[in-house]
């Protein structure tokens, strides 16, 4: 009985030992950390600066503050992924790497990947707890954006362009004989043009609202309520103007802004659980994208809406 | 309770949970969207739906004829989940519908109250039937490239 305990513990004493000897040797392959210069970082508020350090700076900056144990293998390979990944999104120490425009719709996807509880990532939370952002936290971030909405009221500019596409329009016969192509292969079609309103949009914060149609496929989806996943072959388009506002707080449809498609084909589009995107901008319908994989920065804010299937614009509930 | 009287119940929590979430889609009846307007102050919008006669006479502008039927929807808005700040369309307010007819060689409008009240203003003072038919009348096109 003694031999076999001492059997036993010379195993365990060489498996410890094994353990050690890999879990040492993986060190050398561990991934080096570096923080590149800062360049821009971003001009906000203390109180705004103080929430960005505590939730975001980690990853989304050149000013990682790593613990000791992010940098042990096989730890440090995730986190190393994770910081890449998250540089590539937004950097909040080159902020000024992204156009204004950019910069804002990065801020309210900020705003609410953390609202939802996307930001920071749950399981970097798992083990630094003290980066996450309290409903508070969020309304600092809240506060702060509300700079960039602004309304603009009788715009002239905006009047003279609406005015220029709407003389454009009258004297054209309605029937688009443009049908741009989309870089991974949707094509603009004027068929929405028959199909259901499903639903109507307001974003005060880009000043643009929007009618939402769905084909056939995808109403029917809707109203049996089957969009977990949504059928083959739905299709949902939004059309977007930008807005007009009067002194009375009453907007209406202005200049034409651009049109979103979202087309569901699992064989196309499998890295983005099936779903196509594509936008067209302008009277001109261009293409928007460089590359044919710019769909997956759209899905990247459609994963908050996993529950209604990656669409975000549905009519309310029956109730 | 007898294991055969449980079933039942068993059977409603399991189509209570399983049950989809059914949405109802707005018939608009085969109209199209003409144009889309939306109240800050009453936080409503609105889309304003017509047949083919409406569309034309709200793109070309040209003087309203016999068979324009227009379909004017208001919904409360309401916040969009998961998206902040956006509004979203929640329940309907009204449906005000305006047909226009022939009648003794003078064009007839026909304004109809099919759901809710009658729009007021932002001074909440409701609007009369000559005010809302003028004013479903008054709008141009949207632009649809």
């Amino acid at each position: 009985m003694q031999a076999l305990n001492r059997n036993t513990r010379n195993k365990i004493v060489i498996i410890i030992a094994l353990v050690i000897f890999i879990g040492l040797s993986v060190q050398f392959a561990s991934p080096k950390f570096s923080n590149p210069p800062v360049t821009s970082n971003i001009k906000v508020p203390d109180n705004v600066s103080a929430v960005l350090r505590k939730g975001c700076y980690d990853c989304h900056s050149n000013e990682s503050k790593l613990s000791w144990f992010d940098k042990l293998a096989p730890v440090s390979w995730i986190v190393a992924s994770d910081i890449k990944e998250a540089r590539s999104r937004f950097n909040l120490s080159q902020w000024n790497d992204l156009p204004p425009a950019d910069q804002q719709v990065k801020f309210w996807e900020m705003i609410n990947m953390a609202e939802n509880g996307k930001m920071p990532l749950p399981s970097y939370l798992r083990f630094h707890p003290d980066a996450k952002l309290s409903s508070s936290d969020i309304n600092v971030l809240k506060k702060y954006a509300q700079r960039f909405i602004n309304s603009k009221i009788g715009d002239t500019a905006e009047l003279n362009k609406e005015e220029r596409e709407y003389k454009a329009y009258i004297i054209s016969n309605s029937t688009n004989v443009k049908r741009p192509t989309s870089l991974n292969g949707i094509r603009y079609s004027d068929d929405y043009k028959n199909w259901e309103v499903i639903a109507a949009t307001t974003r005060f914060e880009n000043g643009t609202m929007r009618i939402i149609y769905g084909n056939d496929i995808a109403v029917n989806a809707i109203e049996q309520g089957e969009i977990d996943p949504w059928p083959q072959g739905s299709v949902i388009v939004k059309v977007v103007w930008n807005m007009i506002e009067d002194k009375d707080g009453n907007i209406r449809a202005g200049s034409f802004n651009n049109t979103q498609w979202m087309v569901k084909n699992d064989q196309q589009f499998p890295d983005t659980k099936g779903w196509g995107f594509a936008r067209f901008n302008g009277i001109n319908l261009l293409p928007y994208g460089k590359t044919a994989s710019f769909g997956k920065a759209c899905f990247n804010c459609h994963k908050l809406v996993k529950e209604t299937g990656y669409v975000f614009d549905l009519p309310a509930k029956i109730e | 309770m007898k294991f055969k009287n449980i079933l039942p119940v068993l059977f409603f929590f399991a189509v209570a949970c399983t049950s989809p979430d059914k949405r109802s889609v707005f018939d608009a009846g085969g109209q199209k969207p003409i144009t889309s307007f939306l109240s800050k102050k009453l936080n409503t919008i609105s889309i304003l739906f017509g047949n083919q006669l409406a569309l034309e006479s709200a793109k070309t502008r040209r003087v309203h004829q016999s068979g324009e039927e227009f379909t004017l929807v208001t919904w409360n808005q309401q916040n969009k989940e998961f998206w902040y700040p956006a509004l979203i369309n929640g329940r309907i307010k009204s449906i005000e519908v305006v047909k226009l007819s022939l009648s003794n060689n003078q064009i007839r409008h026909e304004y109809k109250l099919v759901k809710g009240a009658v729009p007021s203003n932002n001074s909440h003072i409701r609007f009369s039937e000559r005010e809302r038919v003028d004013f479903i009348l008054s709008h141009k096109a949207s632009v649809f490239p």
